[in-house]
């Protein structure tokens, strides 16, 4: 058979031929522990360590190599590239919708008074690290302590190349599975953060693990160090980078345990996640409840879940329009507690979540509120509460300044208009920082080159142990901008944000303050620690909220800065919720008459019912008289 | 929803009334002549006449508040009333409703049904078959119908925004108080409307 080939049998080739390419592509893609076979017991995860080459580690290898979590988890068994772009690691991605204004990065530099909100995320209010000077190299140092790896951390592309010797020392901060998903008692992510501190980068996986210690610092090293080679050392004190495991931990074919969970241990979030409300009397802490949720014995992740893809929902109402797939509108508090209006199967009561009454909550409650703004976070008092966040404050990690007063300072609750109009809770907190002034565009001065100026004026550089502001005066920021005035380009205007003022030199030469976008407060929304339903604002009655002194509506908010006349300065609540001022305390005044209001009417609708019946008992015993006939009678009478 | 049912039914209503004057004006040419004969009170000067007018006014002003801010908002922009407007609204009807009582005491009486009416009722039944005598519009019946409507459906009304602000009901159940505090009021327009164009067009002397 050596005839020409058929139009058809071409046909057939290239259609098998590229069927064959795709189901290649197609298995290659799913790997061995991304496709679940239906048992839902856990994997043991009993494997060989792989270092950033892709060669397995001994306890005996010399050099002893970390082990890179790219090659470990994602060589054969897991697509590393794929959960490397979930939502914890994808912030720098501009391709990915930035969803709801969520907690920033905040840079705080005590000496000059700076407290800035950034985030690679286009969420309004914040600014990109680069806009402060602030190239990856020093984000990643300044707040890796707090994130699982990769993004920024390992994008290369980002990466500039002013540090690229310091990154061949250091390794790629790759994205860490272990931070989330080891179960691991000795897992320690403090360690992590000591690591990322010391620009060990690629060792700090390994040395949170609990079964690796790590020594040295990769930010002693010359940008010569060599990883293999090492490096000629002058001082004996500078000790580089060094792992060592734990032998025992080895099985005799050279295979190491991780504990690792599909279901993450709410201790894993917490790290990162965790709040500290700054009660004045200092409760003790058994007498503070974690969220309601963990209390009943569900996790984190119950709600917050995701795919491989690890876009993890965030549980905010409209987040469906940002994260494809139902998930995004089941895991929200109505999604759980009420179920998905448009889900084709009755989804409510997932996880056992029972369906709320609300007795006497007027509907337009769940019009005008997020269901936070009842249920989330401490009960609202006449002023708000300073709280310590773990990615603002560092909180878990070593060495940590433990004061109340320790800058940036955050505020919460505040109950303000989010993007939709609902209500909701929010943290806040007012930036505070020197910028140049261009056509009313703001942009912020790297605290590094500020500073100089600003500790010669105010003496600031001897550290303040409460990590309080460093306070200000009218005429130390008026000498500080006009220093800055003489190095500024044509047209640029030095000025400084605080509480919610931006200051600048008047022309008499006077400090003038004036609002302004940019010195808005940055708040975003939370929504933990969820408090029982017996503890919900409202479970009292109207007047938890209605009232002319209720906190919901007229708690105080500190403005808070460093400038020392206006520090007591506070906003209320009503301020951040469009309401105006007079229709709120009009409003919660009424609520003083509602009880004799309610008593008047229900007497008066008594009467009525009570004329009606009377009435309608009589015309019903002549509409009887007259079915008998008596009534026609009585006519001829 | 409710927006196009409240709509639907207002101008049904206003179209059923310009109809029936217009066909009234053709027969009659005039109705200055055409009132009843027993108004609740007409006629009389007596202390308690001016107060039943006076509660009758404040009714007719608070109703008249309370359709303005309730259906204002439902028909213009599709939304419960808010803000000052829910405030005004909140504000006039307990007036609304202790007026309305009040003046259900006073006129109660006079609006039973009696004989007459069951006499007029039944020669209006004949009108069809022949019989001239009866004149539907010479009769007081339709305002006492609806004097007896606007009570049957104002206790919905008020009920129903009064037994949502105790803690009895669920959002469920205060989504039923809702629509039925949203239908029945409709009703109750509708009723007031015919009420008050009986009262205008037939009381007249």
């Amino acid at each position: 058979m050596t005839g020409p080939i058929s139009q058809a049998g071409w046909v057939t080739g290239v259609v098998l031929a590229t069927g064959i390419l795709v189901s290649q592509a197609f298995a290659q893609e799913q790997k061995l522990g991304d496709v679940p076979d239906g048992n839902r017991s856990v994997p043991v995860h009993l494997i060989d360590l792989l270092d950033e080459e892709g060669s397995t580690i001994r306890p005996d290898d010399d050099p002893l190599m970390p082990f890179s979590i790219r090659e470990t988890c994602g060589g054969d068994c897991h697509d590393y590239q794929t959960i490397s772009s979930g939502w914890h690691f994808n912030s720098a991605d501009s391709a990915v919708p930035p969803g709801f204004r969520g907690e920033p990065w905040i840079l705080v530099d005590r000496q000059t008074a700076t407290q800035i909100p950034l985030s690679y995320r286009p969420w309004p209010g914040t600014f990109r690290p680069g806009q402060v000077g602030l190239t990856p190299w020093e984000f990643v140092e300044a707040f890796g302590r707090h994130t699982p790896g990769g993004g920024i951390g390992e994008d290369e592309e980002a990466q500039s190349l002013e540090f690229f010797q310091r990154w061949m020392v250091s390794g790629q901060l790759e994205t860490n599975c272990l931070s989330c998903h080891d179960a691991e008692p000795a897992h320690d992510q403090a360690e992590y953060a000591v690591q990322i501190a010391r620009q060990n980068f690629r060792w700090a996986p390994a040395a949170s693990s609990g079964f690796a210690q790590v020594s040295g610092s990769a930010r002693q090293m010359p940008d010569t160090y060599d990883i293999y080679f090492g490096a000629v050392l002058d001082d004996p004190k500078l000790i580089p980078p060094s792992v060592s495991y734990d032998e025992s931990r080895f099985t005799p074919k050279g295979k190491v345990f991780f504990d690792i969970k599909r279901d993450i241990p709410p201790e894993r979030c917490y790290f990162c996640h965790s709040t500290k409300v700054l009660y004045k009397d200092d409760p003790h802490r058994w007498t503070l409840d974690e969220d309601v949720h963990l209390a009943a014995g569900m996790t984190c992740v119950d709600c917050h879940y995701n795919g491989l893809d690890h876009a993890i929902t965030r549980g905010y109402e409209g987040e469906v329009q940002a994260l494809a797939g139902p998930s995004a509108a089941e895991s929200t508090c109505e999604g759980c507690h009420l179920g998905e209006s448009s889900a084709t199967v009755p989804r409510a009561g997932r996880l056992g979540a029972p369906q709320p009454g609300h007795p006497g909550i007027p509907i337009e409650h769940f019009e005008k509120l997020t269901c936070t703004a009842c249920h989330s976070g401490p009960w609202a008092a006449p002023k708000t509460y300073r709280v310590k966040t773990s990615r603002a404050h560092a909180l878990g990690t070593i060495g940590v300044n433990k004061s109340d007063e320790v800058l940036p300072h955050i505020m919460a609750p505040v109950f303000a208009r989010q993007v939709g109009g609902r209500i909701a809770p929010h943290k806040l907190f007012w930036p505070a920082f020197w910028a140049q002034l261009l056509e009313d565009q703001v942009t912020p001065i790297n605290p590094d080159a500020v500073r100089p100026l600003v500790v010669s004026v105010t003496a600031a550089d001897q550290p303040v142990l409460t990590g309080d502001w460093q306070p200000l005066t009218a005429e130390q920021i008026a000498e500080v901008l006009t220093s800055l005035s003489s190095r500024a380009s044509s047209g640029q205007q030095p000025v400084y944000i605080a509480g919610g003022k931006l200051y600048r030199l008047a022309d008499s030469g006077k400090l003038a303050a004036e609002e302004h976008p940019a010195a808005r407060p940055y708040y975003w929304a939370f929504a933990h620690d969820v408090r029982p339903a017996a503890q919900s604002l409202g479970v009292r009655g109207c007047r938890d909220c209605h009232t002319t002194n209720a906190p919901f509506l007229f708690g105080k908010v500190e403005v808070d800065a460093p400038l020392a006349a206006g520090r007591d300065s506070m906003k209320t609540m009503t301020a951040f919720q469009d309401l105006g001022d007079i229709y709120p305390w009009l409003f919660a005044f009424s609520f003083v008459f509602r009880p004799w209001m309610k008593a008047v009417t229900l007497l008066s609708a008594l009467v009525m019912a009570s004329v009606l019946s009377l009435c309608a008992y009589e015309g019903l015993a002549r509409v009887l008289k007259a079915a008998a006939g008596a009534y026609r009678e009585t006519e001829k009478d | 929803m409710f927006r196009v049912v409240s709509i639907i039914g207002i101008l049904i209503t206003l179209v059923g009334i310009a109809l029936h004057y217009r066909a009234l004006r053709a027969r009659r040419g005039d109705l200055v002549d055409t009132a009843p004969s027993r108004q609740p009170g007409r006629g009389e000067t007596t202390v308690l006449n001016r107060f039943r007018k006076l509660v009758y006014f404040i009714v007719l002003a608070c109703f008249g508040v309370l359709v303005v801010t309730g259906f204002g908002p439902a028909l213009i922009v599709g939304e419960h009333p808010a803000g000052y407007l829910l405030m005004l609204h909140v504000a006039a009807a307990p007036i609304f409703a202790v007026s309305l009582a009040v003046l259900t005491l006073m006129w109660a009486y006079r609006c039973r049904f009696d004989q007459s009416d069951w006499r007029w009722l039944l020669r209006l039944c004949r009108l069809e078959a022949g019989n001239t005598k009866a004149d539907p519009d010479r009769s007081d019946f339709g305002q006492k119908v609806f004097f007896w409507l606007i009570i049957l459906f104002a206790l919905p009304v008020i009920l129903s925004a009064i037994m949502s602000m105790f803690p009895l009901f669920g959002t469920m159940g205060l989504g039923f108080l809702s629509q039925l505090h949203r239908y029945s009021a409709l009703l109750l327009v509708i009723a007031a409307v015919m009420h008050t164009y009986q009262i205008v067009f037939f009381n007249k002397r």
